[in-house]
């Protein structure tokens, strides 16, 4: 096969380029809690639901990816279930606002997992990392209870053995802790809210009067 | 005696007592122990899941006290989540106390078989660097003499203050406190080249708390056999 020079130069770049992405690598965040969280539970059966949103949502800078949405929900899931008796995974389609399954007292959706991870140097800049959620509760009429925050940031200023000897373990440290800790921060506020607490108490209150 | 019974005896000896010693840690019935560092240093979030510190007290506990079976933070914190985590931890010893009463907690705990947690906290304190180094370089022209170096001398004073909470699982009350604190000065003297000679002070305090530790929890838990 012969190249024309203009055919060789795209080869090239199109060369370059695939290296370029393969050197990107993808982080192994390990996507389950090694036990379940703790929690007061509540005596509901709730739906769960995950954006497309929250589901999909990756960093991807020059040195690596991270499929944050994909390890969220798998937490969530597991969150979720700590929280209510029973859960309920609901299909993708047809949306569940539509209509809420009649044996369902609510539905749970992690609707969104924003993050964001700024590189910086060793000389001054610290690396910084957010995520961001947002949890809502809707009841069985599909009336919003609450809708939670939770958010985590990391700040370090990174010194120049940390990328040296290993970049990947630094960032999934990073990435690891703070999603970690906004996990902790929602399930901490949401044990003590008294909107799902009184939320709880009408549907206790429900299944007694049945 | 002669050089080479004398010597025989003594190898006899030493042999002897570390065979003692030894039967001594196999008999004593272990002890499980969790370590976790509390309070935390927000500004350092990733201590929390293992550090110098927490290697340092696992190795001088097993040196001084092979019956005690250290669980690492990491596993502590992750049976208790989200309840101990940087950001949701308990800030004063009443909240923690608290926090070591609830049913789950305890229940998670007894799981593991352990009986007591250690709760260590401190921090490495460098004011600053005094003295000074000059360094420079230059040729002599065409002659052969010639090169760079530095002369000076500078130090820096370093202190290392550790504490340790024992807090008796049984019935959520601190058993024992124990704190250690170690200062040093590393110095740097230049005479062409700089040569670095820097202080050991969380080394020292860390071997110094983790042998406190070691024994307070040997004794305290020789006090109560009935819970054994």
């Amino acid at each position: 096969m012969r190249l024309s020079p203009n055919g060789s130069w795209k080869a090239i770049l199109s060369a370059f380029a695939l290296t370029m992405l393969s050197a990107c690598g993808t982080l192994h965040i390990e996507e389950k809690l090694p036990e379940p969280p703790i929690f007061s539970p509540i005596d509901a059966h709730v739906g769960l639901s995950f954006s497309g949103a929250a589901r999909t949502s990756v960093i991807i800078n020059p040195l690596f990816r991270v499929q944050v949405g994909k390890v969220s929900v798998t937490r969530f899931e597991q969150v979720f279930a700590s929280m209510f008796a029973q859960t309920t995974e609901l299909p993708d389609w047809p949306p569940w606002q539509e209509e809420i399954d009649s044996r369902l007292d609510g539905v749970i959706e992690l609707a969104q997992a924003e993050a964001k991870f700024t590189l910086g140097n060793d000389m001054g800049h610290p690396d910084f990392f957010s995520i961001s959620y947002q949890v809502c509760l809707y009841d069985s009429r599909v009336v919003q209870v609450k809708c939670w925050n939770p958010s985590a940031q990391y700040s370090r200023q990174r010194v120049l053995t940390d990328f040296i000897i290993d970049a990947g373990a630094y960032a999934t440290t990073a990435v690891e802790l703070t999603i970690r800790e906004a996990i902790a921060r929602f399930m901490v506020e949401a044990d003590k809210d008294p909107v799902l607490r009184s939320w709880a108490a009408t549907i206790r209150q429900r299944k007694t009067m049945q | 005696m002669t050089t080479a019974k004398f010597a025989k005896f003594i190898t006899g000896a030493v042999l002897v007592s570390c065979c003692l010693f030894q039967a001594q840690a196999q008999t004593l019935p272990s002890i499980q122990v969790g370590l976790v560092s509390w309070p935390l240093d927000k500004t350092h979030p990733s201590s929390a899941f293992g550090g110098d510190i927490e290697e340092c007290l696992v190795s001088r506990i097993h040196d001084v006290a092979p019956e005690i079976v250290l669980i690492p933070q990491r596993v502590i914190r992750d049976a208790l989540f989200p309840l101990l985590e940087p950001a949701t931890a308990p800030e004063t010893e009443e909240e923690f106390a608290a926090l070591l009463s609830r049913e789950e907690v305890r229940r998670r705990l007894a799981s593991r078989g352990l009986r007591y947690l250690v709760a260590f906290a401190g921090e490495t304190m460098r004011p600053g660097w005094k003295g000074g180094i000059l360094c420079g370089g230059g040729g002599a022209g065409s002659g052969p003499v010639g090169g760079a170096g530095c002369f000076g001398f500078a130090w820096q004073d370093e202190t290392t203050a550790l504490s340790a909470t024992i807090w008796s699982l049984a019935d959520a009350n601190v058993a024992q406190r124990e704190d250690a604190k170690a200062e040093g000065t590393s110095v740097v003297p230049a005479f062409l080249l700089p040569v670095p000679i820097l202080a050991q002070t969380r080394q020292e305090a860390c071997n110094e708390l983790g042998s406190r530790i070691a024994l307070a929890i040997r004794k305290t838990a020789s006090e109560d056999p009935a819970r054994q």
